[in-house]
């Protein structure tokens, strides 16, 4: 159940009207609704692995519990890594166990050796690697005696289950969402609203802008040896919008509608492409791994903290497990590697928290200077993203190779989109629109939060409307949310 | 909470308004022509419709548009012959409508399904075909959320596609009428005549793939058959051209095929695969469609199978 389809559109309907018309009287009935749909909305996509998630969900609920009890540190440790061992276990088998088996074999090959591993055809459960991060930073906490383990399991499971983030985020923290779920909620007509306004925002970004870009995005990346360096920049831009728009709009979505079941999920995105610099990209994009990522593995490694050499490998093991979080896949290693590379300089110099601040907060117009930084950060990651969306390391460094020849000098004609110039045409329109509605809005959670509240209710409406017959008008072939694939 | 349903309905009745607005069609003149390749569908059934019973009617999928030399056998058979394929992607159930729609008392109809083709068919083929031909409404089924679609998606794309681009003198490509796949390649009786490529891909011939599975026409072929016999018409069933080299491949599961049709349909089968097997040269672009050598090699046939029958005389 995509939440770009119909069907999304008619069970949100029905669970909020159960929510706030029927359990509202009951807390636990009410959590026990949410725990129903969000594993009814799981097992849209395939019920053998509510299993899983079930069996996940108990795993640390107990290993939680029996850590919390565990009167010495051994005890703890023991309760801990078994919960760890076992969640990273799961991902290891489903997510990397071909992608090593693959590599070790090719390795050996090299040596003129042959391996026995088979590689396994299972299908990657869609959330595992959201979910199991929900579930360790519960147990985490716990170890860390940031929290007290929950007594009920079915708010425990929501924390876990609740149906927005399952599948893709953001990756929240008990210490956030699990208070949310353990009290009483009321319904607030300004935060439904709200809701619902990041609802529209995400489709839009999901419908008329990202699933459009992939559509020339995939066309000039599976047939790059046939196009001009020219039209390869501009697939590599059409991948940075769809990504963006892509993972950001499904965030906006699940935000929204959590919001109108009177709960705030943790923000995913701060308009990373306006940032200033790579350490300021990563604070914005992403952002709930990202803070995953520092809170629990970039500290306890000992941080920006201890000697240079320290503080390198650090850097570097960060930005890998992150890549490789992504997926079981060498480009996905590369691009972790090529942002490690981009922050080191940064950190090195003690300037990565340089840019804290909204970039010409309370202005129009950024600075000359703040526009040259953001043009080169942007550029950065466009060439990164060619990494994270190729095929192979091999794909991205012909697809690079290309870009970095005479045909850049080309002026893309229309043919290259294979008829479909206007079309082309109407979506760099769009992108750009959006890009500046971004920009307006960039002081907002989202960017039209904030859009029109002073104007008269009519002009407002029109506004909200317009958007919404854009995404209908731009709907095109509708394509799988990309982090579903993590 | 009153509040929040009130202000959403409200909102949502605003937006279908401004959505009914948009994708009115206030330019018909201007809307895309029928001159693509399901126009003929309106010279079909004009041709049909202007002849008197008893007549010939072929239906299918494109297996008969590209198949048959309909001249030819209206000379040999005396009876005015329509050709009412187009596509397979209309499915079965949409073609035994339209033949249906188009027989009257004393015609003999002669289906050539494709191979496990679709019941269903293809919703925008459909929907295309009812734009198209609106008597074809009557027999086309739309659900809920396929309606919601085009009301807020297809219907809103289109129109407001032609009114923006009226309104702005934006000049748009109309559709290509020199190719294969457009109504000027029908002659009048509905087959394919149009001079073809003369050398077309034959990647169809690498990648056609044949699995078994229970045969999902049985039944209504059945129905139809019933129907006919209700209103005085005959029917026959013949297999659709194929080529042979794909029938050599796909040899068990075409013979499975035939098992299950000849123990499962009541219609008259007049011939088998092996006997609507041809050359791969003789194929355009499709295991079913036939260039006009082909075309003329699968008249010679389905005449001879109509002698059989005391249908032709010559």
């Amino acid at each position: 159940m995509l939440f770009n389809s119909l069907n999304f559109a008619l069970f949100v309907p029905v669970v909020f009207a159960l929510y706030w018309f029927v359990t509202q009287k009951n807390l636990t009935l009410q959590n026990l609704l949410l725990l129903v749909a969000s594993y009814f909305f799981y097992a849209c996509w395939d019920y053998r692995f509510l299993f899983l998630l079930i069996f996940s969900t108990l795993l640390d609920f107990f290993t939680g519990s029996k850590i919390f009890a565990a009167k010495t540190t051994a005890g703890k440790k023991f309760w801990l890594w078994l919960s760890v061992g076992i969640n990273l276990g799961f991902l290891g088998v489903f997510k990397y166990y071909n992608f090593f088996a693959g590599s070790f074999s090719d390795l050996l090959s090299h040596f003129g050796m042959r391996a026995g591993f088979n590689t396994i055809n299972v299908i990657l459960p869609v959330g595992i690697s959201f979910y199991t991060f929900h579930g360790l930073s519960y147990v985490f906490d716990i170890y860390r005696g940031r929290i007290t383990p929950v007594k009920s399991f079915i708010e425990y499971s929501v924390f876990v289950s609740f149906f927005p983030l399952l599948v893709a985020g953001p990756i929240e923290r008990a210490t956030h969402l699990l208070p949310q779920i353990q009290q009483k909620r009321r319904f607030n007509y300004s935060q439904a609203v709200n809701g619902l306004k990041q609802i529209l925002w995400g489709l839009f970004k999901k419908i008329a802008i990202a699933d459009n870009c992939a559509e020339f995005a995939n066309m000039i990346f599976n047939h790059h040896e046939q196009y001009p360096g020219s039209v390869l920049v501009m697939g590599a831009l059409f991948f940075t919008i769809q990504i963006y728009c892509d993972f950001s709009g499904y965030s906006d979505i699940a935000l929204g509608t959590a919001r109108l079941f009177g709960m705030e999920l943790l923000r995913n995105f701060a308009y990373p492409y306006f940032s200033r610099d790579i350490a300021e990209f990563w604070r914005r994009w992403h952002i709930s791994l990202s803070s995953w990522f520092k809170d629990y593995l970039y500290i306890p490694l000992g941080g920006s903290k201890g000697g240079l050499w320290q503080r390198i490998r650090n850097t570097f093991i960060i930005f890998l497990v992150s890549g490789f979080w992504h997926g079981a896949n060498w480009t996905f290693l590369a691009w972790g590697f090529l942002n490690a590379v981009y922050f080191l300089p940064l950190l090195l110099t003690n300037r990565n928290r340089s840019n804290m601040e909204i970039v010409a907060k309370g202005r129009l117009l950024p600075s000359l200077s703040e526009f040259l930084k953001m043009l080169l950060t942007f550029s950065l990651t466009v060439f990164a993203w060619i990494f994270f969306r190729a095929e192979s390391i091999g794909q991205a460094f012909s697809y690079i190779g290309k870009i970095f020849s005479r045909s850049i000098l080309t002026v893309p004609s229309g043919e290259a989109f294979e008829g479909a110039s206007f079309h082309v045409v109407a979506i760099i329109i769009l992108s750009i629109m959006f890009m500046l509605m971004e920009w307006l809005g960039r002081e907002e959670q989202f960017a039209i939060a904030g859009t029109g509240m002073r104007w008269p209710k009519p002009a407002r409406w029109a506004f909200y409307i317009s958007i919404a017959v854009l995404t209908f008008y731009f709907t095109g072939v509708q394509q799988q949310f990309v982090y579903f694939q993590f | 909470m009153r509040k929040f349903i009130t202000t959403l309905f409200a909102f949502a009745v605003a937006l279908t308004a401004v959505v009914f607005i948009c994708n009115r069609n206030y330019f018909p003149a201007k809307a895309k022509g029928n001159d693509g390749y399901m126009g003929a569908m309106v010279d079909k059934h004009h041709f049909a419709d202007s002849h008197q019973s008893p007549r010939i009617i072929f239906c299918g999928g494109s297996n008969i548009a590209f198949g048959i030399n309909s001249k030819r056998i209206q000379d040999s058979t005396g009876l005015p012959t329509v050709n009412l394929g187009t596509t397979g992607s209309l499915g079965l159930d949409f073609i035994l409508n339209e033949a249906r729609r188009t027989a009257r008392l004393k015609d003999i109809i002669i289906i050539s399904s494709e191979y496990y083709l679709s019941n269903d068919g293809s919703y925008a083929a459909k929907k295309e075909a009812l734009r198209i031909y609106p008597p074809a409404g009557k027999y086309f089924k739309q659900t809920p959320q396929q309606w919601l679609h085009d009301f807020f998606v297809e219907d809103l794309q289109r129109n407001l596609t032609v009114t923006l681009s009226t309104l702005l003198h934006v000049q748009r490509k109309g559709f290509p009428t020199n190719v294969v796949y457009s109504r000027s390649s029908f002659n009048e009786n509905g087959d394919v005549v149009r001079s073809f490529d003369p050398h077309p891909s034959h990647e169809f011939l690498k990648t056609f793939d044949l699995k078994y599975k229970l045969n999902p026409n049985i039944q209504l072929l059945n129905d139809f058959k019933d129907y006919a016999d209700k209103n005085g018409m005959a029917v026959y069933f013949i297999y659709p051209s194929f080529p042979q080299s794909l029938y050599n491949a796909n040899a068990k599961v075409i013979d499975a095929y035939e098992r299950d049709m000849q123990s499962g349909i009541k219609i008259k089968i007049l011939n088998h695969p092996k006997d609507a097997l041809f050359a791969d040269s003789l194929f355009y672009d499709t295991e079913y469609h036939l260039v006009p050598q082909g075309r003329e090699l699968r008249t010679d046939k389905i005449i001879e199978l109509l002698r059989k029958e005391k249908i032709a005389r010559r």
